[in-house]
């Protein structure tokens, strides 16, 4: 909804507006969001920021965000009235890190997973395509291969992991092994990463670390299920 | 917390239940802010009818009420714990800046 729709539908609500703004200058805003500077450097810069945005009205579409003030008129709106709103109303039956989409999702990530031992191609956006290509690479693996001649490969890109994991001695040959490693490894992985990076305690340095091997181990897992 | 240093009487409203673990830093600060948990979809607690003098919502209306039906519902709930010539404050994001748009583009 635009600026304009709130409005109106908060005096449907019985609310006038008394006064409105904008906040957030959004180039001080990404300044500060690349680096993890000193309060004495942050303040300045973001009231800095909101200087401008007061000084000049102009600068009103590089404000991030919107203040509207209103005032509550007269006594229109009773609660009585509040009340006779409460009639059933069909939305979003769940709720965040509620035990029903906890189960709701562990369920769709077990049939995920599952589908891995149904068949070696289920239908998952990418996956098939991965394997073809998986199994070119590995013919590539031999020196003699010819299709050598014809393509390379980058191991700087997210599935650069490949070649190294296609020497590993556990590969298996069959297509779709790869997945299943990976779809076995999803909830080990989530129960010991998602404590660690929701903690209230975090430092940045540990959020680095995990962003770094969650990248590292994402280059070798998606190369694995690529080579198998 | 910041209104409450400058002397308001603060509550704070929260559907998720983690809301009790906000009490924590507030007390430790000497502050006396009332939290309850309490879902703006729900008719409001009587006892906080047109209590306020001042209501802010942070996020509620702009993330969770995006549905038009929503927005209304929320709103008609929020709108009757404000006292008749009380303020409300809606800081909200609006994301449709030049600059953002050539960001997400």
């Amino acid at each position: 909804m635009s600026v304009a729709d709130w409005i109106a539908r908060c005096e449907e609500h019985g609310l006038e507006l008394v006064d409105r703004g904008r906040m957030g200058f959004v180039p001080t805003r990404l300044l500060l969001a690349f680096r993890d500077w000193p309060d004495a450097y942050v303040r300045p810069l973001f009231k800095g920021g909101e200087w401008l945005l007061d000084a000049a009205p102009s600068l009103d579409p590089l404000s991030d965000y919107k203040w509207l003030l209103f005032r509550r008129r007269g006594t229109a709106m009773a609660s009585a009235a509040v009340s006779a709103q409460d009639g059933p109303i069909r939305f979003i039956p769940f709720r965040l890190e509620s035990p029903g989409l906890t189960f709701v999702y562990w369920t769709a990530a077990a049939l995920f997973s599952a589908a891995l031992w149904v068949t070696p191609f289920p239908p998952f956006i990418d996956y098939p395509q991965h394997v073809a290509v998986g199994a070119l690479l590995r013919r590539m693996v031999d020196p003699a291969s010819p299709e050598r001649a014809l393509y390379e490969t980058n191991l700087v890109t997210y599935n650069g992991g490949f070649p190294r994991r296609s020497r590993g001695p556990f590969l298996s040959d069959a297509p779709g092994d790869g997945g299943q490693s990976s779809g076995l490894a999803l909830p080990p992985r989530l129960r010991v990463r998602r404590p660690l990076a929701r903690s209230r305690r975090r430092q940045a340095a540990l959020v680095r670390l995990l962003r770094t091997t969650h990248h590292v181990e994402l280059c070798c897992r998606l190369g694995f299920a690529t080579t198998s | 917390m910041h209104l409450a240093k400058r002397g308001a009487r603060v509550t704070g409203l929260d559907f998720a239940p983690k809301t009790s673990t906000r009490r924590a830093p507030s007390e430790g600060a000497g502050l006396s802010i009332e939290f309850r948990v309490h879902d703006a979809l729900m008719a409001p607690p009587a006892d906080l009818v047109e209590r306020f003098d001042l209501g802010i919502t942070i996020s509620c209306l702009a993330m969770a009420c995006s549905e038009a039906a929503v927005f209304d519902h929320a709103l008609g709930h929020i709108v009757s714990l404000v006292r008749p010539g009380g303020r409300f404050l809606f800081p909200r994001a609006i994301h449709r800046s030049r600059l953002l748009r050539r960001i997400s583009a």
